[in-house]
């Protein structure tokens, strides 16, 4: 692993071991990590991997529990000061800076952020007030935003989710340090904030000689940026190569899983011609927020969207956050009142008279976040069968009725018996699925359906989606903000930026070729598999300039 | 802002006006006043003079709407008993209640909010659970038992009777005794509210991202955990108010603390039906002051509503 002499963190043999009773004995075991000056490894693995508590060793910042049994951890050439509380304090923030993955929770929410960085600089010693200052200023402008002073007197809640990791990396890097480590900052981002974080990041790394500890579940965003990939399984470390040779040629199946549950785009071919289940014409949403006291301030959710929705088919609507594509899908859901426009559900008109209950038993909805999406205190068994038993079933029937959908989704027999908290992210998700379909819907919507999943569990889900599409027929309106899965899955796309369908069309056209501006800078903001990222966040960047952030 | 402000004060009159029509109208329902003002064997035209002479004989909109074209010119009624202005009879008694109240929420305020920070910084712990248990204790003891042993306790076991200030002396050492009894439930409502609190803000993810960069922990604790959680603590203090007036009306009562909850419950016994309208709305007003001035000072800790309010 290179010339030691110039190591600048140098991790041996590092053992941390869980609490009795948890599922495995050792949340890290036996790992050897080393990084240089100007290095950037990447430590790539699934949730609970035991990434993320490497990170906290290196700040000696175990959460309680967890204990390091064994293993050395060398920094700057001398040992960590792990236990000792003033040395640590000075090093945490001073020489190695920190970058988290919810960038406004990780920011005091009633003091400014210009203080919160001022602060960092008094509590590492910086003596002038005058100075902090123009220092706070100075980063604000390196993390290239634009109005340093407004963003100094302002409160995280007033900055965009990419604005405020942006002052994460700005506080991050304020003191020059030696080392920084990145756990999955760009997780909670949209798609081109990514891209441009991932940028920044890259370039200041380089501007500031930092060596660069970077943690991710994606290995698309590794392409990006890494020098060195560590692949992460259950503790240990399953693989260790140069970024081209993890890419190209990698040799343990878990690393080559991982690639391989990438979504790819075009893996699904068209359908001939079937009867159109659900169409939106002209579908508008204006909310009315309170401004003032008396007064309402309008806002456009959604302008004049309308799209068709045919038997068996599967209708991606891509968006970033704010795009208006969960206002359309709770237009469409008649969860939300429309402004103007009808939503057609079998050829009826359901904005005009309502719904009743046996159409809402056609179109059913699966939601982003499966953790909160159930009841913690009915059994996952009922909580699939209370659909049956609200269309009119016996509590008999609606229990073998749910019985038969949770093995269609894959899960167990006991599950039945089971309370949400028992089940993994993955599995509550099947659970929502098999929630929404025991009603036999002839439309799905998957609202972000697989956002809050890890990637390799997200591909399982897609398939998922996939075989019971074909096993049972429904149509599917897929809302997500990655094109990627949105190719994988997709028969046709609507594009939404700012409340309007800029690009509708068949996945395949308008994922290849894509006609609007704002596609092409989705799709560039997608991290590539190879080594081609060079180019795409250069667009990227040049888009930045002249676009900015939408939200 | 100032927007903002001046609504509230326009919907805490509102309030004001709301509560007094209910008082007016309830005092009413609850029997004739001028009968039992008068002796129990008076003659009808006794009662008939009585009722008169107080202005009761006329129909009830009438008397309402004399009652608070009063009210705007500041003329709050006159006792029936005493023939003192209403006025004069509250701020007779008002420094005792101030004096009491103010002690009992200063006990309440400091004690509870030092006791509950102890337990969630040592979440846990036997010192959690001694502080827990305790505030259970304190919320649910009710304060005319728990005053009645205090007395027992002084004049028993130490020799001195806590009832002593319904001569006219207060000190300092009658003062603790009932203000202890009065603020004892708010003391342990704080004590659990700001252990829950603090709890909730030192696991925020902003805590932790703190001392990753090595800011050091009393700084985190005052500078951070301090300002978030005192926020919903600052909205439980506007509420405490309240059962701290109701305490009064007992703890008084218990004491014989020559305050205002005593002359309440004097004036509800013997109908004193002006003495008693003007202290529920001189209750009213404070409560109404209070949460209003909690509002105010809402918007001054926490930036997210300050600017929702401008």
């Amino acid at each position: 692993m290179g010339d030691s002499q110039s190591d600048l963190l140098d991790i041996r043999g590092l053992t941390i071991a869980l609490p009795e009773g948890a599922d495995r004995d050792h949340a890290v075991r036996g790992l050897d990590l080393s990084i240089r000056r100007g290095e950037c490894v990447c430590l790539v693995g699934e949730s609970g991997s035991g990434k993320s508590i490497t990170a906290q060793a290196l700040l000696d910042m175990l959460p309680r529990g967890l204990t390091k049994t064994e293993g050395a951890i060398a920094f700057e050439g001398a040992p960590l000061p792990a236990g000792d509380r003033a040395a640590m304090r000075r090093i945490r923030g001073d020489r190695i800076g920190l970058i988290f993955q919810e960038p406004a929770a990780t920011l005091d929410p009633v003091m400014t952020v210009g203080k919160q960085i001022e602060e960092l600089l008094q509590v590492h010693g910086m003596g002038s007030a005058r100075a902090r200052r123009a220092r706070a200023l100075e980063m604000i402008t390196a993390v290239r935003l634009a109005d340093p002073e407004r963003i100094h007197k302002s409160y995280p809640h007033q900055l965009s989710g990419g604005q405020a990791q942006r002052i994460a990396i700005a506080m991050a890097l304020a003191l020059k340090p030696a080392l920084l480590i990145a756990d999955e900052p760009t997780t909670a981002l949209d798609v081109t904030t990514q891209a441009e974080i991932l940028a920044l990041i890259r370039d200041l790394q380089h501007e500031f000689g930092a060596g660069l500890l970077f943690i991710t579940h994606d290995l698309s965003v590794v392409a990006d940026i890494a020098d060195r990939v560590m692949v992460m399984r259950e503790g240990e470390v399953v693989e260790t190569g140069t970024r081209d040779e993890i890419f190209e040629k990698p040799s343990h199946p878990y690393t080559i899983r991982l690639l391989e549950s990438l979504p790819k785009p075009g893996a699904k071919e068209t359908e001939p011609d079937e009867p159109v289940v659900l169409e939106a014409r002209d579908i508008a949403i204006t909310y009315h927020q309170r401004d003032g006291v008396f007064g309402t301030r309008a806002i456009e959710a959604v302008r004049g969207v309308s799209l068709v929705l045919k038997r068996g088919e599967t209708h991606g609507l891509v968006g970033q956050s704010g795009s208006g594509k969960s206002s359309l899908v709770r237009g469409i859901l008649q969860l939300e009142p429309l402004s103007g426009g009808t939503v057609l559900l079998d050829g009826i008109d359901i904005t005009a008279n309502g719904m009743t209950r046996a159409m809402r038993k056609r179109i059913q909805l699966v939601q982003q976040d499966p953790f909160s999406a159930l009841n913690p205190r009915q059994k996952a068994g009922w909580s699939v069968a209370e659909g049956a038993l609200i269309h009119g079933a016996t509590r008999k029937q609606a229990a073998e009725r749910a019985r038969e959908m949770l093995a269609l989704v894959g899960l167990p027999e006991q599950a039945f018996d089971r309370f949400p908290h028992e089940f993994s992210g993955g599995q509550r998700q099947r659970l929502c699925i098999a929630r929404a379909l025991v009603v036999e819907p002839e439309i799905l919507v998957a609202d972000e359906a697989i956002s809050a999943l890890d990637v390799s569990i997200q591909a399982q889900i897609l398939a998922l989606f996939a075989s019971l599409q074909k096993k049972l027929g429904f149509a599917m309106l897929f809302v997500t903000h990655d094109l990627r899965v949105a190719a994988s899955i997709c028969d046709a796309v609507t594009v939404m930026y700012r409340g309007e369908a800029v690009e509708q069309g068949s996945a395949s056209k308008v994922l290849v070729t894509p006609a609007h501006d704002y596609t092409r800078t989705l799709l560039d903001a997608v991290p590539d598999r190879a080594g081609r990222a060079t180019s795409s966040l250069a667009r990227v960047g040049s888009a930045v300039a002249t676009g900015g952030d939408p939200s | 802002m100032t927007r903002v402000i001046l609504f509230r004060i326009l919907r805490s009159l509102a309030t004001l006006l709301i509560a007094v029509t209910i008082v007016f109208f309830f005092i009413r329902l609850s029997g004739d006043p001028a009968q039992a003002l008068a002796p129990p064997d008076a003659p009808p035209e006794v009662v008939e003079a009585y009722r008169v002479k107080l202005g009761l004989d006329k129909p009830l909109p009438v008397q309402y709407a004399n009652y608070v074209l009063g009210l705007f010119q500041g003329d709050f009624g006159y006792s029936i008993h005493t023939g003192k202005s209403s006025l004069t009879l509250f701020l007779e008694r008002l420094p005792a209640t101030l004096m009491l109240g103010g002690t009992a929420l200063a006990i309440a305020v400091i004690f509870g909010i030092s006791i509950g920070a102890i337990a969630a910084l040592n979440r846990n712990s036997f010192i959690d659970r001694l502080v827990m248990g305790f505030s259970v204790f304190a919320f649910a003891m009710p304060n005319f038992f728990f005053g009645l042993v205090v007395i027992l306790t002084g004049a028993l076991v130490f020799g001195i009777f806590f009832g002593a200030a319904a001569n006219g002396h207060i000190s300092l050492l009658l003062l603790l005794p009932p203000a202890a009894t009065l603020g004892l439930a708010s003391m342990g409502a704080f004590a659990r509210f700001t252990r829950s609190s603090l709890l909730e803000t030192i696991n925020q993810p902003f805590m932790m991202a703190l001392e990753a960069r090595g800011v050091p922990a009393s700084r985190r604790l005052w500078r951070h955990a301090a300002p978030n959680a005192a926020i919903p603590i600052v909205t439980m203090l506007g509420l405490s108010l309240g059962s701290l007036v109701a305490g009064a009306v007992v703890t008084e009562q218990v004491f014989a603390w020559p305050g205002v909850g005593q002359l309440l419950v004097r004036s509800v016994a013997t109908r004193d039906i002006a003495v008693v309208q003007f202290l529920v709305l001189a209750v009213t007003f404070s409560m109404t002051f209070a949460n209003l001035a909690v509002d105010i000072l809402y918007s001054f800790l926490d930036p997210r509503i300050r600017r929702a309010a401008s």
